[in-house]
């Protein structure tokens, strides 16, 4: 398995239970920490997606102005 | 391989430890209605039989089911010592009781101040007191029960939710 596809798995992974997540917060009337749990999956998928995208520029800069 | 086991342990610790909060939750009641019954039948110990309280509170403690018969044998064993007032004995087995029972702090500050009105009383000043902790003990198993309705799966998912959660984070 590539890096790329894990990553790919991961964040479908983390999507998935942070979904599940707030259902049940949301369920049991902890709506707060449905959100706060909902903005933590996203900043550790953002996370994750940073490293990707800043990868991706390099290679941008260098097939592009590397003269 | 130390890979997966390391991702095995973590997710075991993070489900056991919502487990564990959980059974404090489904514990709460069961244990309150267990003291409930165990003031009920010192009551009926001390109006209807007249029975001492060191001999009622150990007749009691054969009586009743655990985890109530624990703390009035303490609280028994600990009245037996010389010059200690009942207050105090009743303290004593509340603190050696207190790890092994799931209540929360206001259960054991309504069960202390029972314990602070046990024996300083006649009978029918003491049956007054009996009434008020009876109807505390009752308010607090109710409140006890919607919490557990509420919390109890809940704390299971996130344990185990969590668990999963910071193992694919760090797989």
């Amino acid at each position: 398995m590539t890096p790329e596809i894990r990553a790919v798995f991961q964040i479908f992974g983390i999507g998935f239970l942070v979904a599940i997540l707030h259902t049940i917060l949301k369920q049991s009337g902890k709506e707060e920490f449905a959100h706060w749990t909902t903005l933590l999956g996203f900043v550790a998928v953002f996370v994750i997606v940073i490293g990707y995208v800043d990868r991706l520029y390099d290679e941008i800069q260098r097939v592009f102005l590397s003269q | 391989m130390i890979r997966e086991i390391g991702a095995a342990l973590v997710f075991v610790a993070c489900a056991g430890m919502g487990f564990r909060i959980a059974r404090d939750f489904r514990d709460r009641p069961r244990h309150l209605r267990s003291l409930t019954h165990a003031i009920l039948l010192l009551q009926a110990e001390i109006e209807y039989s007249v029975t001492p309280l060191p001999r009622a509170l150990a007749r009691v403690a054969e009586r009743a089911g655990p985890p109530a018969d624990a703390l009035l044998e303490r609280t028994c064993a600990a009245l037996q010592q010389a010059d200690v007032s009942v207050e105090a004995a009743f303290a004593a087995g509340i603190e050696s009781c207190r790890n092994r029972m799931a209540l929360t702090k206001q259960d054991w500050s309504v069960l202390r101040e029972f314990g602070a009105t046990l024996g300083t009383s006649d009978r029918a000043h003491q049956s007054q007191q009996f009434a008020v902790v009876l109807a505390h003990l009752n308010r607090l198993e109710q409140e006890a029960r919607d919490s557990q309705r509420r919390n109890e799966r809940l704390w299971q998912y996130l344990g185990v939710l969590f668990g999963l959660l910071i193992v694919i984070l760090l797989y």
